[in-house]
């Protein structure tokens, strides 16, 4: 196994895993705060890169959003300590405890969204809008929905 | 997939002769889908989509069963406690995908649009979205009184949320957002769908965008209600 970058990112998710007794309620409270108005961040990244693909937003505007996306790609896995799934914070967490019994899942699935938003900001800054488009549905499936399938809680109401 | 009285699991519908569909006639498989009967006259439960499927065309059944045809045959056994006939959500997604659609036996309602009528039957009898999106009662079968309202068992462990038009549910949402949803897995927000919803979208996206709008036109029709089953915990994955 290499140990590249993200296996780095994977280690350092596991040393904050290991302090997080010594994590206050109240950190912890602001920590998933604080990742949900992150995700929301990344969520209006493709609202805007959609735009583009549509017609309805500049060229500019979706590659402020794609460099964005690249960037907290990285720092994605960092905000999943242990003791912040929705067992643990019911009503206040949406994670899913399988986050941490199966991690290295969880791990690559963060790195297809950076491989993926890295190849597709070669595609906004050289492919027609219906080019975007394609890639950002493929981005959407592969590296938001792909995640949120199996460590996200969706309430049914 | 988890009910009430037990654990099914996926059955194999691959023609293996054996342990699949392989000796199944196309009479047995027509009836299976249309009276919820498995190959040797059984009764099969509820559970199972089969009511779902009644609504399906001869042509619909027919066209299902040459694609099963077309899938290489498995020898893996079904797992035990399956029960004896098909329908787990990933096989049925599969299956019609690639299905020609054509206009259902399952009668338009008088006084509703063509437009309308089309959507139900592409909700109802082809895409199942009440399969995973409405509740179940103790037997497995669908609460038809709180459709689409939401159900913990959206298949694979996943909730399906509420996607009636309450304000928990996809009330925000317009027609042409959800026909959006349909086409790309994109809700309004920017965020995507995941999990078995994700399966469905691959099969809407090869929809035509008319097909997509009368699903989201009928969908936002359903009337609004509250999830009956929003504190109950989703199924382990089984
Ligand atoms: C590696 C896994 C992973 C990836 C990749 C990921 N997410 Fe998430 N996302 C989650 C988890 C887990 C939650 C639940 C967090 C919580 O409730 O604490 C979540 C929550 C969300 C939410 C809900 C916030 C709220 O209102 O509660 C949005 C919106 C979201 N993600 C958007 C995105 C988008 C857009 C992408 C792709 C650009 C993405 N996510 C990629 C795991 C991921
Ligand atoms: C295999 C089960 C399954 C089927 C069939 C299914 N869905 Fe879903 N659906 C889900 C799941 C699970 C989610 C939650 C996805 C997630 O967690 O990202 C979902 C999410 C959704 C959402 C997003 C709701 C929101 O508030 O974000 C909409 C809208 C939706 N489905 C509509 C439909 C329609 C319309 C159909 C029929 C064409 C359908 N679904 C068929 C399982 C299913």
């Amino acid at each position: 196994m290499t140990f590249g970058k993200w296996g780095k990112v994977a280690v350092a998710a596991l040393g904050v895993a290991a302090l997080s007794s010594a994590v206050f309620a109240q950190d912890k409270e602001a920590l998933v705060k604080n990742r949900i108005d992150f995700m929301k961040g990344q969520a209006a990244d493709n609202k805007a890169i959609g735009d583009y693909a549509k017609g309805m937003a500049t060229k500019e505007a979706a590659t402020k959003a794609i460099n964005d996306l690249i960037d907290r790609s990285g720092k994605i896995v960092a905000m999943f300590p242990a003791g912040t799934s929705s067992t643990d914070m019911p009503g206040k967490s949406n994670a899913k405890a399988a986050i941490w019994t199966d991690h290295a899942k969880f791990v690559e699935i963060a790195k297809t969204l950076h491989d993926t938003a890295v190849a597709e900001a070669d595609v906004i800054k050289t492919g027609t809008p219906e080019a975007v488009g394609a890639a950002q549905a493929n981005l959407g499936k592969v590296g938001c929905g792909a995640c949120h399938g199996p460590y996200r809680e969706k309430l049914p109401g | 997939m988890t009910t009430d009285f037990g654990t099914f699991y996926p059955p194999n519908i691959t023609p293996d002769k054996v342990h699949g569909i392989g000796s199944w006639t196309e009479a047995q498989f027509h009836r299976a889908l249309r009276d919820g009967k498995g190959k040797d006259g059984e009764y099969l439960y509820p559970a199972f989509s089969y009511p779902a499927f009644t609504g399906m065309t001869d042509q619909d059944i027919s066209d299902l069963w040459a694609y099963l045809k077309t899938v290489p045959p498995s020898a893996q056994p079904s797992k035990p406690h399956d029960l004896k006939f098909p329908f787990s959500f990933r096989p049925v997604l599969l299956g019609w995908q690639i299905l020609f659609l054509h206009k259902g036996p399952l009668e338009p309602v008088a006084g509703k649009s063509a437009e309308w009528n089309r959507g139900r039957y592409l909700a109802e009898a082809v895409a199942h979205c009440g399969e995973c999106h409405s509740p179940r009662n103790a037997l497995g079968g669908i609460d038809d009184k709180h459709a689409y309202a939401g159900n913990p068992d959206g298949g694979d462990g996943q909730r399906a949320p509420n996607i009636s038009s309450h304000p928990k549910g996809i009330g925000k949402m317009s027609e042409a957002d959800l026909a959006e949803l349909l086409n790309t897995g994109a809700t309004p927000e920017g965020d995507y769908v995941g999990g078995g919803m994700a399966l469905v979208v691959d099969g809407t996206a090869k929809l035509s965008a008319a097909d997509r709008k009368a699903i989201a036109v009928y969908i936002k029709s359903v009337p609004a209600q509250e999830s009956t089953q929003a504190k109950k915990p989703a199924p382990k994955k089984g």
